[in-house]
C-alpha cells in the first residue's frame, strides 16, 4: 500500500541463541502504519515485539520479508541512505537513565541528531534545544544539567525531545512508561499523546500490558511467539477480543475494581502455565500449549492464518484480523468486558 | 493515630561510618611530589645547586651530605666528582619525557584496537586480540633488548620500542570496558540516531571509557619508567652523554661496594616517583567508580 | 485505634504503631518512613500501596528488620509481633522470626535465589533450619511444596539449578521458601513487577490460595491498584513516606477520600476508560526526602490545597470504622453529596 509509513511484510527475524541454537524471534509478521497513525504492539517477553521494531528500523538484520519505511525499501539502502533516513524514525526507549550518555548534558544529548546529521549551525542548534526542551515540559535551566541530576520523568522527556527534535515521520517507543512511576507515567502518556496530535507523527508503540496501549493508540497488534496472533482497531480489539491470548490479556488487565478475584481466575483459564521457549517452539499454533480451545487437530497440526473477521469495518486493510482455527466459535468471556460485580 | 509508648531502638550500631576518614587523605602527598618531579623535568636549572656536568677530581666519591669546597652535596659525587643530585634532576626530564611519550603511544594504540575489537566482536576482535596475547607470551623485555642492540640504541627507537610493551594491556582493558558499553542503550540510541561508527566510537565509547584508562595510563608510566631503566642499565637504552635515572643506575652498579649511594639513591628516586604514580592512579580509580 | 476492629482482647497478629525509620547518608538524613501505624489480624491481606520513595517497602521491611546496605538507621516507634516488639529482639532471635514466623517475597527472583544451589535445596535448608526436620523429611515436605506453588514435575526439578527456570517458576521456588514454615505473615514486596501480566495473574491467585489454605495473614507491598483489588482485605496509601489512607479494599474504589489517592486511582485502568480518553495526571514531583516538610508532603501537587495544608501536617482522621485520611479538608470531602462518579474523567 503506498502513503504509508511503515509497511512491513512477512518479515522473518533469526538469531542464535548463545549457545549457538538458531531460534525465530519473529516469524513472517505484517504490518501497516499510516501518516499520523498510532499502532499498538502488544506481547510478554520474548513475543519479537522488540526485535520487530528494531528489524523494521534495520537496527538488526531479518533474514526474508520485506520492509518499507518512510516510502523507501530499505533492501535497497545502503549504509549512507540508511543513516539519512534514520534522522525521520527515531526511537524512544525503555530505560530513561540508561538510553542517555552520562557524560554528555542534556543540551547536547537532545542537539545530538542535529549535530550527527548537520541539521544546525551550533547557535541555531542551542535555539532548537532550547524551544524543544519547552515543547516537552523540561524547565530551561536543565539544559547543562547531566542525566544523573535528572528525575525518570525528566529523563523520559529528554529522551522524547531527542527523538523530536528532527521532524520524524515515524517515532518507535520501546516501552517508554514501563520504568517509570504511576503519576509520572501518565504525565509522559499525555505528553506523548499531545507531541503526536501536534506534529503529526506515526508511533509504533510497544507495550507489554494492554492497559497502556489503549491510551495512544488507533491500532493495536497482538503478539506472541513471533507471531502476531490478532490485529484490531483499538476499540474493536477491547470490546470483541476474538483470540483466546487476546481474550486473556483483557482480563489481565488489573482494575481498579472489585471482583479482580475472578478475572485472575479468568487469565489463569485463557492463558494457562507459560510460554514456551522460542527454541523449541510447538507445533501448529504457537498458542496450543496454553489454550483451552486448543483441539489435536487442526491446533496441534497447522499453522492458523490470519483471517478477517466478519462484519469488520471499513475496507481490507483496516479490519480486525485473528490467527485462530476456532475463533468463530470461541465465546466472549463477559468478565473480560464488564465489571465483574 | 494511636500514641503509645515512645520507644526507640538502634539497628545495627555503624560500622562504616568512619571508613572514608583516614583513606583518601594521603594522595595529595604523592601528588606534590610528583609535581616537584614536573618541575625538575621543566626546569632543572632553578633546582640544580651544581652544573651536574662540572668534573672535579678533588671531590670524587664523596658520600651523601659531605661538604666540598663547592658547597654540600646532598646525594654525594660520582666518581668523577660530578653532582650526584645535580645529575639526579638532570635525568628527569629525559626519564619523564621517554616514560610519557612512550606510554602516550602505547595507550593510544591499545585504546584504539580495544575499542574496535571490543565494539566489532566478531573476527576483528579474535585477530586483534590474540595478536595481544601472543606478544604477553613472548619475553618482550627480551625482544626490545634485541631490537635495540640491532637498531643501534637511541632515544627515538627507545619510544618506538617501549609502546609495544603496554599497548596489550590498555587494549584488553578498553575492550572489556568496550564490551560494557557498547549493551548500554545510549549506544543503540546513537546508532539509531544516524551516528556513524567512528562518531559512536569517539563521542559515546571513548568517554566513557576514559576513567578507566587514566587510571591504567598513571600505573604505566611508572611501568614504562622502570623498563626503561632496565634497558638503559643494560646498556641498550639512553646513552651518554644524556642522562636518565636509569642510566645513573647503570653507571654506580660498578662501584656499589665502594658508594652505594650512586645506584641506590637515583633507584629510590625512582621508586617514589612509580609508587606516587600508583598512589594517584588509585585516587583516579575512586573517582572512575564514583562517577559510574 | 487504626486498623480493622478486632474482637475485644485478643491481640492483633502485628500491630505497627508511629513507626519512622531514617537514613544517615553522606547526602544528609533520609526520612523513608515517618509515623506509619497499622494494625493486622490473622489471615487478613493488606495492601501498602505508593511509588518509589514513598516509605513502603523500608516500611514493611523494617518489620523483618532488613535495612539493605544501610549500616546507619534510626528506627523509632514499634512492631508487635504477636505482642512482642520485634524491634527489641536479639539478632539470633530475629533469625527465626524470619522465614519460620514471617516469609517474605522479593520482586527480583534471581537474585533472591542462590545460582549455585539446587531450588529443592534452597526449600529445604529452610525447612531444616527452623523445624528441624530430618533431610528427609526437608526433601519429602519440598517436593510437595514445589509441587502446591505449581512447578510441573517437582521431584526431578528439586535437583536444578535456578537458571533453568523461567521468571514466574522462579518466583513460585520464592513463594514455596516463603511458605515452607507455614509463616503466620507472608510480606511480599512487589511480587509481580517483574513478570509478564498472564504469569502475574497466576501468582497473585497462588498467593491468594495459599493465604485462604494455611490462614496467612499477608502484606503485598505494590505500586499498582489492581495489584491490590485482586489481593487484599484492606489498603494503606503512602506518599513520600507518610501514610495517606488507610481503607478497605472495596471503600478504596468508591470513597477514596484522600486527593492523593483520588489522583493515582484516576490513573488507574477502569472499564469505563475509553481510547483516547486523556489522563489526567498528577502534575509535578514528589518532594525531596531529606528535606524537613512542615505540613502536608501533598501540598505541593494537591489541587484542593489550603493554607493549612504547607504549615501543618495533617492527622489521621477517622471516617468509618476502618477508615482514615490524613487531610486538613477529610471530613469535608467525605460529606460531598456523592463521591464524584467519574473523577477518572475530563470535566
Amino acid at each position: 500500500m503506498t502513503g504509508e509509513v511503515l509497511s512491513v511484510r512477512d518479515l522473518v527475524v533469526r538469531y542464535r541463541s548463545h549457545d549457538g541454537q538458531p531460534f525465530t524471534a519473529v516469524n513472517g509478521v505484517s504490518l501497516d502504519i499510516g501518516p499520523g497513525e498510532t499502532f499498538g504492539l502488544v506481547g510478554e517477553t520474548g513475543c519479537g515485539k522488540s526485535t520487530l521494531a528494531r528489524a523494521a528500523l534495520k537496527l538488526t538484520p531479518f533474514q526474508s520479508g520485506q520492509v518499507r519505511l518512510l516510502g523507501r525499501d530499505l533492501a535497497e539502502l545502503d549504509g549512507r541512505e540508511l543513516r539519512k533516513l534514520r534522522r525521520r524514525c527515531p526511537m524512544i526507549f525503555q530505560d530513561p537513565r540508561g538510553s542517555l550518555d552520562p557524560r554528555m548534558n542534556v543540551g547536547r544529548i537532545i542537539g545530538e541528531p542535529l549535530r550527527v546529521h548537520d541539521l544546525a549551525g551550533r547557535r541555531d542548534r542551542e535555539a532548537k534545544v532550547r524551544e524543544m526542551m519547552e515543547l516537552v515540559g523540561l524547565p530551561d535551566e536543565l539544559f547543562d544539567r547531566r542525566p544523573v541530576q535528572l528525575s525518570g520523568g525528566q529523563q523520559q522527556r529528554v529522551g522524547i525531545a531527542r527523538a523530536l527534535i528532527t521532524e520524524p515521520g515515524l517515532v518507535v517507543c520501546d516501552e517508554p512508561v514501563s520504568a517509570l512511576d504511576v503519576s509520572i507515567r501518565a504525565q509522559i502518556l499525555n505528553l506523548l499523546a499531545d507531541l503526536r496530535d501536534r506534529l503529526e507523527v506515526a508511533f509504533l508503540f510497544i507495550a507489554h500490558d494492554l492497559a497502556v496501549v489503549r491510551h495512544l493508540s488507533d491500532r493495536v497488534g497482538v503478539m506472541y511467539l513471533g507471531r502476531m496472533v490478532e490485529e484490531a482497531p483499538v476499540e474493536d480489539l477491547f470490546a470483541h477480543p476474538r483470540h483466546p491470548y487476546t481474550q486473556g490479556l483483557v482480563a489481565a488487565i488489573l482494575h481498579a475494581d472489585t471482583g479482580g478475584h475472578e478475572r485472575l481466575q479468568l487469565v489463569e483459564r485463557l492463558a494457562a502455565g507459560e510460554i514456551p521457549s522460542l527454541l523449541d517452539p510447538p507445533a501448529g499454533c504457537a498458542y496450543q500449549t496454553r489454550c483451552p480451545y486448543a483441539t489435536d487437530d487442526p491446533c496441534r497440526i497447522v499453522v492458523p492464518a490470519a483471517e478477517v473477521v466478519a462484519g469488520a469495518a471499513d475496507g481490507e486493510d483496516r479490519s480486525h484480523r485473528v490467527a485462530c482455527h476456532h475463533w468463530a466459535e470461541i465465546p466472549a468471556p463477559a468478565t473480560t468486558l464488564e465489571p465483574g460485580r | 493515630m494511636a500514641t503509645g509508648a515512645e520507644t526507640a531502638a538502634r539497628a545495627e550500631p555503624a560500622a562504616g561510618r568512619s571508613r572514608r576518614s583516614w583513606r583518601g587523605h594521603g594522595w595529595w602527598v604523592f601528588a606534590a611530589f610528583l609535581v616537584l618531579m614536573a618541575a625538575w623535568a621543566a626546569v632543572p636549572e632553578l633546582f640544580m645547586p651544581f652544573d651536574s656536568d662540572r668534573l672535579n677530581p678533588l671531590r670524587r666519591l664523596l658520600s651523601p651530605l659531605a661538604v666540598s669546597d663547592d658547597g654540600r652535596h646532598l646525594a654525594g659525587t660520582d666518581s668523577l666528582g660530578r653532582d650526584l643530585f645535580s645529575q639526579m634532576i638532570r635525568g628527569t626530564r629525559l626519564t619523564l619525557y621517554i616514560a610519557v611519550v612512550a606510554t602516550t603511544i602505547g595507550a593510544a594504540v591499545g585504546v584504539l584496537v580495544g575499542m574496535l575489537a571490543g565494539y566489532f566482536g566478531g573476527l576483528p576482535d579474535r585477530l586483534l586480540m590474540r595478536l595481544g596475547e601472543a606478544q604477553t607470551a613472548m619475553p618482550m623485555f627480551l625482544v626490545a633488548i634485541l631490537l635495540l642492540s640491532m637498531l643501534g640504541p637511541s632515544v627515538v627507537i627507545l619510544i618506538v620500542v617501549l609502546p609495544t610493551l603496554v599497548w596489550p594491556i590498555f587494549a584488553r582493558v578498553v575492550r572489556a570496558e568496550t564490551l560494557q558499553v557498547r549493551e548500554a542503550t545510549y549506544i543503540e540510541a546513537a546508532v539509531a540516531t544516524g551516528c556513524t561508527v567512528p562518531a559512536v566510537l569517539f563521542t559515546h565509547v571513548l568517554p566513557n571509557v576514559v576513567p578507566r584508562i587514566l587510571v591504567l595510563y598513571v600505573v604505566e608510566i611508572g611501568h614504562v619508567m622502570l623498563a626503561e631503566a632496565g634497558l638503559s642499565f643494560l646498556g641498550v637504552g639512553v646513552q651518554p652523554p644524556d642522562v636518565t635515572w636509569g642510566l645513573l643506575i647503570a653507571d654506580g652498579r660498578p662501584l656499589l661496594t665502594v658508594a652505594w649511594w650512586l645506584t641506590i639513591l637515583p633507584g629510590v628516586l625512582l621508586g617514589v616517583v612509580v609508587l606516587s604514580l600508583n598512589m594517584l592512579s588509585r585516587r583516579f580509580e575512586q573517582y572512575a567508580g564514583a562517577a559510574a | 485505634m487504626t486498623g480493622a476492629g478486632t474482637e475485644a482482647g485478643a491481640p492483633p497478629l502485628l500491630e505497627v504503631e508511629d513507626l519512622s525509620v531514617s537514613f544517615n547518608t553522606r547526602r544528609g538524613v533520609v526520612r523513608a518512613v515517618d509515623g506509619l501505624s497499622y494494625t493486622l489480624d490473622r489471615g487478613e491481606a493488606l495492601g501498602i500501596v505508593g511509588e518509589s520513595g514513598s516509605g513502603k517497602t523500608v516500611g514493611s521491611l523494617s518489620i523483618l528488620r532488613l535495612f539493605g546496605l544501610f549500616d546507619d538507621v534510626t528506627v523509632t516507634g514499634a512492631v508487635r509481633f504477636e505482642g512482642r516488639d520485634l524491634l527489641r529482639l536479639s539478632e539470633t532471635e530475629m533469625s527465626r522470626v524470619r522465614g519460620g514466623q514471617i516469609g517474605m517475597i522479593f520482586q527480583d527472583p534471581l537474585t533472591s535465589l542462590n545460582p549455585v544451589m539446587p531450588v529443592g535445596e534452597q526449600v529445604a535448608e529452610s525447612l531444616r533450619f527452623h523445624t528441624g526436620a530430618s533431610r528427609d523429611a526437608a526433601r519429602r515436605r519440598t517436593v510437595e511444596l514445589l509441587d502446591r506453588v505449581g512447578i510441573p514435575d517437582a521431584a526431578n526439578r528439586y535437583h536444578e539449578l535456578p537458571h533453568s527456570f523461567s521468571g514466574g517458576m522462579r518466583q513460585r521456588v520464592m513463594v514455596a521458601i516463603a511458605v515452607a514454615c507455614e509463616p503466620k505473615l507472608l510480606i511480599a514486596d512487589e511480587p509481580t513487577t517483574a513478570l509478564d501480566v498472564t504469569v502475574q495473574a497466576q501468582i497473585l491467585l497462588l498467593l491468594d490460595e495459599l493465604r485462604r489454605e494455611m490462614g496467612m495473614a499477608l502484606i503485598v507491598i505494590t505500586h499498582d491498584f489492581g495489584v491490590v483489588a485482586a489481593t487484599a482485605d484492606r489498603v494503606l496509601v503512602m506518599y513520600a513516606a507518610q501514610p495517606m489512607e488507610h481503607c478497605p479494599t472495596d471503600h478504596l474504589f468508591q470513597r477514596a477520600n484522600h486527593p492523593y489517592t483520588e489522583g493515582l486511582l484516576r490513573l488507574v485502568p477502569r472499564f469505563e476508560h475509553r481510547a483516547h480518553k486523556r489522563l489526567r495526571p498528577i502534575e509535578g514531583q514528589p518532594p525531596a526526602l531529606t528535606e524537613p516538610i512542615a505540613g502536608c508532603p501533598f501540598e505541593p501537587r494537591c489541587t484542593h490545597a489550603v493554607d493549612r495544608c504547607a504549615a501543618e501536617r495533617p492527622p489521621p482522621v477517622r471516617l468509618g470504622p476502618s477508615h482514615h485520611s490524613a487531610c486538613w479538608l477529610a471530613e469535608e470531602r467525605a460529606r460531598r453529596e456523592t463521591a464524584p462518579d467519574k473523577p477518572w474523567e475530563q470535566p
